[in-house]
């Protein structure tokens, strides 16, 4: 085969060098140029579009970016193989004992992927997204975009034509792994694109927790990124969803969750995020048979001019569904923050137990902070209810614990430390919280230290 | 001369509205005072100013401690001064568990570092002081606390952090004669531990507290904003039974109050 040439701008010569490169099955390749067509009719959203209306897109040029980068290396056996300073961002002490798989993606290129033995064993399936086109079409026939569609949105069809990264998990029935499958994502050439898809499968009564963790160089980093996360939580099944965004500060990122939740399933979702000019995410969770139950949660920690847009939508078409939705966010210096959260209850979902909140700390004046709860509901017997808060450190509890000798910076990170801890005990893996909560240390001494304290 | 905590001329406004017009009280290390008066007269917003809560504006005077003018410091500043109030109303703060949050200012009020298990034991000690049940330290700092339970933690919390002047805002105030004897028992504790060198202010409404607590040097009673009268322990006494009202006719009568 000729070599290939790496396109470097977004264009229908993008897409072909996928197809091309990846030898990828005829039903994937027509969904990638119908992918393609959608996004060529849909327009740029302007801020005359609904659910745009606040979300900063000036100086956002698609041409910026290339499609797709690689490293200059290729695979590698082993952890200690890779570059220095992807290092820091995995688990501590020893793969076996801290998680069951481990894929890292550096650029375009899974670059590494290991699975446990006993996770293999057990018929559980974690690879990267070109070999599970290759080996699991079947699987994935069926389901890839099925719940993301194309159709959506320009970014959703965008990332749907140029997908180059992500994994496929499928967890067989009954298993359970107490370890979680971890999928790290390191973009560090400037002005590349990430168009990440990860599918998970999780099969009857099985249990599995899949840590998603992105990452760039930091500073004035600039990268376009656009994910998409389908979850097929089969009945029975519990599937943990966390997420931690670090991107460097001229990232744009336009992120799509989804879960399809059927009979007595679980679903919970943690998406943290720190980085990025835009964090658009969009979090979907679907209860589609009775019994199924949802916990949303999210955390974003803004500063700088960084925009947090998050857009959340709970579900219920099926009866005796319970949803419970928690969004916190931190701002300083000009950060700001949307919120956008829609409760709906299908007209058959009665019995239906759903609670929306959106919680944020303002730590700056000039920070700003929306939020717009919506709901729908057709069924005549549910719990729905509702909140929304805005609000800045409360001068009495600064007073409190600054009585306590506790100077004031310090008193203002144990309160937003408190805030944001209902959604940080969530994360059901230690060494994973704790990545959150220093990312969460390092930017409010960042803060700190650039008002001179 | 012996240290103390000394007010001179304090006046205070809140919301632009002058709430102390001209404090002058003398509260030597080693005694305990006490601070009477109605609802109203000004107790908790000179609680509060002592301590430098933003809310509260001074307009004039001094409050020298160390041989410092500590209106002219933080918060912070002035418990690593060794000051300490306990709040009327303490406040809650979510997710904050209590046992972290001791930890820190303890280390905050000594300046030193001091690693977790060693806190812990010297925790357990006072609990234990308290005949307080240790599974208070892993809750919310103040999240769901009962009023008599916010109480005894601002208890604990004095009897960890060791200062050498207590201000007590109300703290008997919504106690029952059980959780009012706990209280000034705790104070009795904490004066015999320091050897007889703590300084308090134990401001309240009533005379109730003050029959437990040993020594009492000295009552103060403030109406409208200023010291009217002060004398010994019997002065409580004669307040309870008399009420205030009878002070205030005699005050306004020999043209102290307007």
């Amino acid at each position: 085969m000729a070599e290939l040439i790496v396109p470097t701008q977004i264009g229908p010569e993008a897409v072909e060098f996928l197809i091309e490169r990846n030898s990828e099955p005829d039903w994937f390749k027509d969904l990638r140029q119908q992918a393609w067509n959608e996004f060529e009719q849909i327009p740029m959203p302007t801020p005359r579009d609904e659910g745009w209306r606040r979300t900063d897109l000036k100086g956002f040029q698609l041409t910026d970016y290339a499609p797709i980068s690689f490293p200059t290396y290729d695979g590698v056996l082993s952890i200690e193989a890779l570059p220095e300073e992807l290092q820091k961002f995995l688990h501590p002490g020893a793969e076996e004992e801290n998680v069951a798989g481990l894929i890292i993606h550096h650029g375009a290129k899974a670059v590494y992927r290991w699975l446990s033995e006993e996770a293999e064993r057990k018929g559980v399936i974690f690879v990267d997204m070109t070999t599970a086109l290759r080996e699991h079409a079947e699987l994935l026939n069926g389901r890839l975009h099925q719940l993301v569609s194309p159709s959506e949105n320009k970014f959703v069809a965008l990332h749907s034509a140029l997908m180059n990264a992500g994994a496929f998990v499928y967890v067989p029935p009954r298993v359970r792994l107490e370890l979680p499958l971890h999928l790290f994502f390191w973009l560090d050439a400037e002005r590349s694109s990430l168009f990440d898809h990860l599918l998970i499968l999780a099969d009857k009564e099985s249990e599995v927790v899949v840590l998603a963790h992105y990452a760039s160089p930091q500073g004035d980093f600039s990268a376009l990124s656009s994910g998409a996360v389908e979850v097929f939580a089969e009945p029975s099944s519990q599937v943990y969803f966390i997420s931690l965004q670090e991107w460097g500060n001229r990232v744009y990122d336009f992120h799509f969750v989804r879960a399809n939740i059927r009979r007595d399933a679980y679903m919970r979702w943690v998406l943290t995020a720190f980085g990025g000019k835009l964090w658009r995410i969009n979090c979907h969770s679907k209860l589609v048979e009775p019994g199924a139950s949802t916990d949303m949660l999210g955390m974003s920690v803004g500063a700088g001019i960084q925009q947090f847009d998050h857009h959340t939508f709970q579900e219920h078409i099926a009866p005796q569904c319970k949803s419970d939705l928690l969004f916190k966010v931190v701002l300083m210096e000009r950060a700001s923050s949307i919120y956008r959260g829609l409760i709906k209850v299908h007209k058959n979902a009665q019995g239906t137990d759903a609670y929306q909140a959106n919680r944020n700390l303002l730590l700056s004046p000039k920070a700003r902070a929306d939020s717009m709860p919506l709901l729908e509901i057709e069924a005549n017997e549910v719990r729905c209810t509702h909140g929304a808060t805005i609000g800045r450190v409360d001068e009495q509890q600064l007073f409190y614990l600054m009585s306590r000798g506790i100077p004031r910076r310090q008193a203002e990170k144990i309160i937003v430390d408190g805030f944001l801890h209902p959604v940080i005990d969530k994360v059901p893996i230690q060494w994973f919280s704790s990545k959150i909560q220093a990312l969460l240390d390092a930017k409010m001494l960042a803060e700190a230290q650039r008002l001179g304290y | 001369m012996t240290e103390a905590l000394e007010i001179r001329n304090l006046r205070v406004a809140v919301d632009g509205r002058e709430i102390l017009k001209g404090i002058n009280l003398v509260v030597p290390k080693g005694e305990i005072h006490a601070l009477m008066g109605p609802n109203g007269s000004g107790k908790s917003t000179l609680a509060q100013t002592l301590l430098g809560h933003p809310r509260y504006e001074v307009l004039e005077g001094e409050v020298i401690w160390k041989g410092r003018n500590i209106l002219e410091l933080s918060p912070d500043e002035r418990a690593k001064l060794g000051l300490f109030l306990a709040f009327q109303y303490p406040v809650e703060i979510p997710g904050v568990v209590l046992g972290n949050f001791l930890h820190i200012a303890y280390q905050a009020v000594k300046g030193t570092e001091i690693p977790i298990g060693k806190f812990n034991r010297m925790l357990m000690q006072k609990l234990r002081l308290l005949d307080m049940d240790a599974s208070f330290i892993s809750r919310g700092l103040n999240e769901g606390f009962s009023g008599g339970e916010r109480k005894r933690c601002e208890i604990l919390q004095m009897a960890l952090l060791e200062p050498e002047f207590a201000v007590m805002d109300e703290t008997d105030s919504g106690l029952d004669i059980d959780g009012v004897r706990i209280v000034a028992s705790a104070v009795n504790k904490l004066y015999e531990q320091s050897g007889n060198q703590m300084g308090f202010l134990i401001i309240t409404h009533y005379s109730r507290i003050l029959n437990h607590i040993q020594p009492l040097h000295k009552v103060h009673v403030m109406m409208d904003g200023r010291i009217v009268l002060s004398g010994g322990p019997e002065l409580a006494n004669e307040l309870e039974e008399k009420g205030y009202d009878w002070l205030e006719e005699q005050l306004k009568a020999e043209g102290v109050l307007a």
